[in-house]
């Protein structure tokens, strides 16, 4: 038993107390002992154990609980009680591709692992996570960075400085006057904010030379601006962004795009003087704003294939391991098979879902959400102390969804909403929720999800990049 | 700016149009729209005339694109919700004035992508990610009469 034991611990920054409980519905703070049984497969080191766990084929419903045969093998999900099955396709379960004599993993494949978190960091739920190492760019530096979430919601790799050693080989993006840049990322729960450096990364066999990475909580720079902060939750640390790192492998080919190109916008990036004082707002030219590093790829680089396997959706799994696959049609590990291509608009990235009866513009697939997103009136909402804007039915629902690209593809999809309650208190020691859904503003899209993810291949196909499909941006399943 | 007057119930509207462009007003939730300020974003004013409107909207787009719609009670003058849609977060905290605070260290972060604060005196929801971000805040003790929820998006 290999396991870090999560603490129980106040999380987010001292003096921010309420943040803590702020967070406490699905950034979990419960104990992660004995969850874990592979011990080979915690931490997240080494960055290969599980790659070659076959997932090819899984069924593109989530199914029904059927197999539960706990997974034994290193990299694969592990339960008390639960677990990782894929229906009549493949699973980890098998403990296949996992002995020690088993081939080394595809150079485009990095294994994907949904558990506890790093140390330090509250325990969420439905978070999926890889390591990727960075070096200082021709080489030199080399480190491994676990627990860096895959984010198909946005474009960029972020990592969280303490994370990291030896900044100073990293090389800062400097304007004129030796002042440095910055940038500022904000989401609807926080922001982050740090230098703009340049690295080597390491995405599985690949490396994707001297890219623009945004290093948070760099001392290089001063504190977050107010334009950028704007009053809001800094996610600076690993505690507070619950990860070492974002991995965004979007479908955008930079963070912003063109609009930050053209103009300063507060809240992107900034450019802070050498002599010290505040940063100010600045336009940022595309090849030196943070970018999709499988874009930058010299192969397998017009985008990416997720595969997780299914989960039983009343237990969930305490520990889910898959692969996130570089390419799409590139090589047998990451054909298209029978997937459809759903087009999203150039702008927002975003299709339209029907479902109950309601349709939803400006929809998207997002590994990096942890639940199904959506407004709704037919389902229950939670009515429990914490679970509020979660939903929360008599018993399992299973919905169906049309979903319409673009491109004019249209495709119904299966999915499943179970009560929040009895998944999330029910069997407090799992970690992945297939049918984990919950409220949106009522003006906002269907938010597809970590829960869309498990049982199905998922492609995120780069803006402007040829693909057997056509050319991006779209997502396919 | 743009000015939408509604009535609460189908009666027959006296439209006119009143184009106009300017600075934009920042206001705030829960309170009277405050006088224009410089330096902001312009837009389009519409007027649809009637009796004893129910509301009236003030539509703004920042310089970067994002929309924002705030809904003025006629009765009260005091906005009594906000919308907004767009590739970047407005400023929230002008925009929710004293309830932003409650809306960020009270509201339930679930994901990076969503955070809601959903108390009687009032409801924020903010969710989405860069170039897609959305969001609605109002105050449900002050709709005023006849007025849905669902009408304002």
């Amino acid at each position: 038993m290999n396991c870090t034991e999560l603490p129980n611990a106040p999380l987010r920054g001292a003096g921010q107390p309420d943040l803590a409980r702020r967070i406490r519905l699905l950034w979990r703070h419960a104990a992660a002992a004995a969850l874990c049984v592979a011990l080979t497969a915690c931490g997240g080191g080494g960055g290969g154990g599980g790659g070659g766990v076959p997932l090819a084929l899984l069924p593109a419903a989530t199914g029904a609980g059927g197999s539960t045969a706990p997974d034994t093998g290193a990299g694969s999900s592990t339960g008390s009680g639960s677990t990782a099955n894929a229906g009549s396709g493949s699973s980890t379960g098998t403990g296949s591709g996992t002995s020690p004599d088993s081939p080394p993993p595809a150079s485009n494949v990095l294994a994907v692992t949904v558990d506890a978190g790093p140390p330090g960091a509250p325990t969420q739920v439905n978070i999926p996570y890889v390591t990727v190492t960075v070096c200082a760019p021709g080489g030199g530096s080399c480190q491994q960075i676990d627990h860096v979430i895959v984010d198909t919601g946005s474009s960029g790799l972020r990592l969280v400085a303490s994370a990291m050693q030896g900044l100073g080989a990293f090389p800062l993006q400097q304007g004129s006057g030796g002042s440095a840049y910055a940038e500022c990322a904000q989401f609807a729960i926080g922001y982050t904010w740090g230098a703009m450096r340049l690295a080597d990364v390491q995405l599985g066999g690949l490396t994707a030379s001297s890219q623009p990475i945004q290093v948070i909580g760099d001392a290089a720079v001063p504190g977050a601006p107010a334009s950028c902060s704007n009053g809001d939750v800094g996610m600076n640390t690993v505690a507070t962004l619950g990860a070492k790192g974002l991995l965004g492998v979007g479908p955008a080919r930079n963070d912003c795009g063109a609009i930050c190109a053209g103009m300063a916008v507060p809240g992107t990036y900034y450019q802070c003087p050498s002599g010290g004082g505040s940063c100010s707002a600045v336009a940022m030219p595309l090849a030196q704003q943070l970018a999709n590093p499988v874009a930058q790829l010299s192969s397998d680089n017009n985008g990416v294939l997720l595969q997780l396997p299914a989960v039983d959706p009343d237990a969930g799994a305490v520990r889910v391991a898959g692969q996130l696959v570089l390419g799409i049609g590139t090589r047998t590990n990451n054909a298209l098979g029978n997937a459809q291509a759903y087009g999203i608009d150039p702008g927002s990235f975003t299709f339209t879902t029907s479902a109950l009866g309601r349709q939803y513009a400006g929809s998207f697939v997002d590994s990096g959400s942890n639940g199904l997103y959506f407004d709704t009136t037919a389902l229950a909402p939670c009515t429990q102390p914490g679970l509020s804007g979660l939903y929360c039915p008599d018993s399992l629902r299973n919905l169906e969804a049309t979903n319409t690209g673009t491109n004019g593809t249209t495709g119904s999809v299966q999915f499943q909403v179970n009560d929040a309650n009895s998944l999330l208190n029910g069997h407090p020691g799992s970690i992945a929720y297939s049918d984990l859904a919950g409220t949106a503003s009522g003006i906002s899209g269907f938010d597809w999800g970590l829960p869309f993810f498990f049982g199905r291949s998922v492609y995120t196909a780069i803006e402007g990049a040829s693909t057997p499909s056509g050319a991006g941006p779209y997502f396919a399943f | 700016m743009r000015f939408r007057h509604f009535a609460p119930s189908g009666a027959s509207l006296l439209a006119a149009l009143l184009a106009t462009a300017g600075p934009v007003a920042h206001a705030t939730l829960g309170q009277p729209l405050a006088a224009p300020t410089a330096g902001s974003s312009t837009g389009k004013a519409v007027r649809r005339q009637g009796e004893s409107p129910a509301y009236s909207v003030q539509e703004s787009t920042t310089p970067a694109g994002t929309t924002v719609r705030q809904y003025v009670d006629g009765t009260t003058g005091r906005v009594f919700a906000v919308v907004w849609q767009g590739p970047f977060l407005p400023d929230l905290q002008q925009l929710l004035g004293d309830y932003f605070q409650p809306f960020v260290q009270q509201g339930a972060a679930r994901s990076r992508t969503d955070r809601l604060l959903r108390r009687d005196d009032v409801v924020v929801h903010s969710s989405g990610r860069m170039r897609a971000f959305s969001g609605r805040a109002y105050l449900p003790g002050q709709l005023p009469q006849g007025v849905s929820i669902d009408e304002l998006h």
